[in-house]
């Protein structure tokens, strides 16, 4: 049931002059991390040496391994410490710093794979009233992250658009008052947009990001209007308006659109299309992001669920697509997941993505607000509850402080249960220094917040796509590529906010 | 390990070895499948004996036996996990007690400050703005089971 790789055969290893590493085989050559989060690749002879404790001090490997943290009695603990310090500075974070409120759960589309356990438009009683809008951001306000990012979910949030304005510009009060760093997000499927509300988001520099599967045919038969219609046309109508707007006013350009893209049975065979979409809009990157069945999506998954394998196949062609046309044009889109991937494992920083922390973002580093005020680990906690299973809430913003809500025995059950060092597996991955893993899926998969990893659907995906990155970081061509992404990406945030810092999210990071 | 079904009375038996399987592995592993079915446990000399009934109906002997090979993986996922644990139950104390005080804000976690009355005079105006914007803009509230719901801005 493994997927962990062995000891290449007739091997006789000797580890005593090794530090601690993880390894892992790719048949022709090698790959050794460590917790510092330093990594190397290695050609077969070379790896078999290194693990046969074979290599000599006047070889060059020698140094390299030295370098790297992988030789016992030469550890530079101050060097590698400050490594693992930028790599795992989330664990050092002081509370959560990614607040995702619930304005409404009604909804005028009926996403096949809805994660976010909607209601028809109708159901006005889910709607956030304005008393709760209130005592959920002074909650927020008592967490005591110096940097907090609040991000509008829904159901779709203009359907409370009131309620959207009064959080954004009470957050920006208090904000200002408690002098702490702010960003507004707004997630929203832009079907409900106006030239005003827009004007409002700009003017108070709320980032927008919306939904966009990809071409009219797939993205509408993904996200349906309830009752009929087009909906793909007026997302990629007001992208265009956006990012026009956009080109004639350098104020604008932080607040750029963001679009995310969630993968179905049917979008597998259509990545240069959905690619070739977002090029087209003048979107700088696309996010190839797999369908979890949480939510609606695990009852329909027969429909539109596949195996991880067919999500890895998915992502490597289209993957292998971009850099195609990244070796044509050096300004080409760039892929959001294998970003969030090369920062960590290239520039050894923390992205600020919740998925994969050890242990979680669940509480620790993100918190959900319903309508109704109740507070539960992650967004997908919260649907867990919309399902009639309540084990993820851990307080009420009306009730329970800051304090209650890291106490309640959920919160720490999560940071527990998702400690890789604990995980069988996981313990001994490679991949180690830069994943993690989600109780909420794990629990609704496998039905234990621990998980069983060894034939965990999330294990999977992740093995998988770091194989996947791991394969094109060999290769110089790619390689030059993904230094020159995280290059382009690093301006993109320095651009936006000259105040980030690791181990915060920043809004695009984060979901 | 033996899995023996009884199509007829949705039953899986099977038996794990005590000398490798620890109770507590078995008790998480019965919690874990609870939704699928009810276990019942005997703690024999050599061997745990399980009976798992599927809460479903309708399940044939390859679906039961199935059943069963879930429940062992669980068993086996759990004994692993206690194993891993204690091996490296040290530094994973560390990392989760690390995370969980950084996230309160240390030791002595930062008390906000209370809120200025120029704060105090921006928020009312925010309220009855917002109060205002809902009246005027947004559908009457309906309540689940049809009783009114309080509308911010509106007496009872």
């Amino acid at each position: 049931m493994s997927r962990l790789t062995s000891l290449p055969a007739g091997l006789r290893p000797d580890v005593s002059s090794l530090g601690p590493l993880n390894f892992r085989s790719f048949g022709s050559w090698g790959l050794l991390t460590n917790d510092w989060g330093r990594w190397l690749m290695l050609d077969r002879a070379d790896y078999e040496r290194v693990l046969a404790g074979a290599v000599k001090p006047d070889e060059p490997l020698y140094e390299e391994l030295s370098e790297r943290g992988f030789l016992r009695e030469r550890l530079d603990f101050p060097d590698l410490a400050s490594s693992y310090e930028r790599l795992t500075a989330f664990r050092r974070v002081t509370g959560p710093s990614l607040h995702m409120i619930v304005v409404t759960l009604r909804c005028n589309q009926k996403c096949q794979y809805c994660h976010s356990s909607v209601v028809d438009p109708s159901r006005t009683d889910t709607d956030m009233d304005l008393e709760t809008a209130k005592t959920v951001v002074d909650f927020i306000f008592a967490t005591p992250n110096p940097a907090i990012c609040i991000e509008f979910q829904g159901g779709e949030p203009l359907l409370n658009w009131p309620i959207v304005k009064f959080i954004t510009e009470y957050a920006q009060a208090k904000a200002q008052a408690q002098k702490r760093r702010l960003i507004v997000a707004l997630v929203n499927n832009f079907t409900l947009m106006t030239d005003e509300k827009l004007q409002f988001l700009i003017d108070h520099g709320v980032s927008i990001c919306t939904s966009l599967d990809g071409p009219a045919d797939l993205h509408n038969k993904n996200r349906p209007f309830v009752g009929g219609g087009e909906a793909q046309q007026k997302v990629v109508g007001w992208l265009k308006k956006i990012m026009a707007m956009a080109k004639i006013d350098d104020l604008r350009k932080p607040y750029l659109p963001s679009a995310l893209m969630t993968t179905t049975r049917f979008s597998l065979t259509r990545g240069r299309e959905i690619v070739d979409l977002y090029r087209e809009l003048g979107m700088d990157q696309v996010f190839l992001r797999a369908l979890s069945p949480i939510g609606y999506a695990k009852r329909v998954w027969g429909e539109i669920g596949y195996d991880p394998e067919d999500f890895l196949r998915f992502y490597e062609t289209t993957l292998d697509y971009i850099l195609e046309l990244n070796k044509k044009d050096p300004n080409e889109i760039m892929e959001r997941y294998a970003l969030v991937m090369l920062t960590k494992i290239v520039k050894g920083e923390d992205p600020g993505f919740m998925d994969l922390r050890s242990p979680a973002g669940a509480a620790l580093g993100c918190l959900a607000y319903n309508y109704d005020g109740r507070i539960f680990v992650s967004d997908e906690g919260r649907m867990v509850d919309h399902q009639g299973d309540p084990i993820f809430q851990v307080g009420d913003a009306a009730r329970d402080t800051w304090q209650d809500v890291l106490d309640h025995p959920t919160a720490r059950a999560c940071a527990a249960a998702s400690t890789l060092e604990t995980q069988p597996m996981c313990a001994q991955c490679a991949y180690k220094p830069w994943c993690g893993v989600d109780p909420v899926f794990h629990y609704e998969m496998q039905r234990s917040i621990a998980g069983r990893i060894p034939d965990s659907p999330w294990c999977r995906i992740h093995m998988g796509t770091f194989d996947i990155i791991m394969k094109r970081l060999r290769d110089p061509s790619s390689r030059a590529i993904f230094d020159r992404w995280l290059e382009r990406d690093q301006c993109h945030w320095q651009e936006n906010d000259p105040a980030a810092v690791p181990g915060q999210p920043t809004p695009e990071a984060a979901r | 390990m033996n899995i023996d079904v009884d199509v007829a009375e949705r039953r899986v038996t099977l038996s794990a070895p005590r000398k490798i399987y620890s109770d507590d592995a078995v008790r998480i592993a019965a919690h874990v499948i609870d939704s699928r079915a009810e276990v019942y446990h005997d703690a024999g000399r050599a061997a745990h004996e399980i009976t798992l009934v599927s809460r479903r109906t309708g399940l044939d002997a390859a679906a039961l036996e199935a059943l069963g090979g879930e429940f062992l993986n669980e068993l086996l996922n759990q004994e692993y996990r206690f194993l891993v644990a204690r091996f490296n139950r040290r530094i994973a104390d560390i990392l989760v007690a690390q995370a969980l005080l950084s996230a309160r804000g240390g030791e002595h976690p930062p008390v906000p400050p209370a809120d200025t009355p120029e704060l105090k005079a921006e928020t009312k105006r925010l309220l009855a703005a917002a109060a205002e914007e809902i009246k005027r803009t947004m559908p009457r509230k309906i309540a689940p089971q049809g009783a009114p719901i309080r509308v911010p801005g509106e007496p009872g």
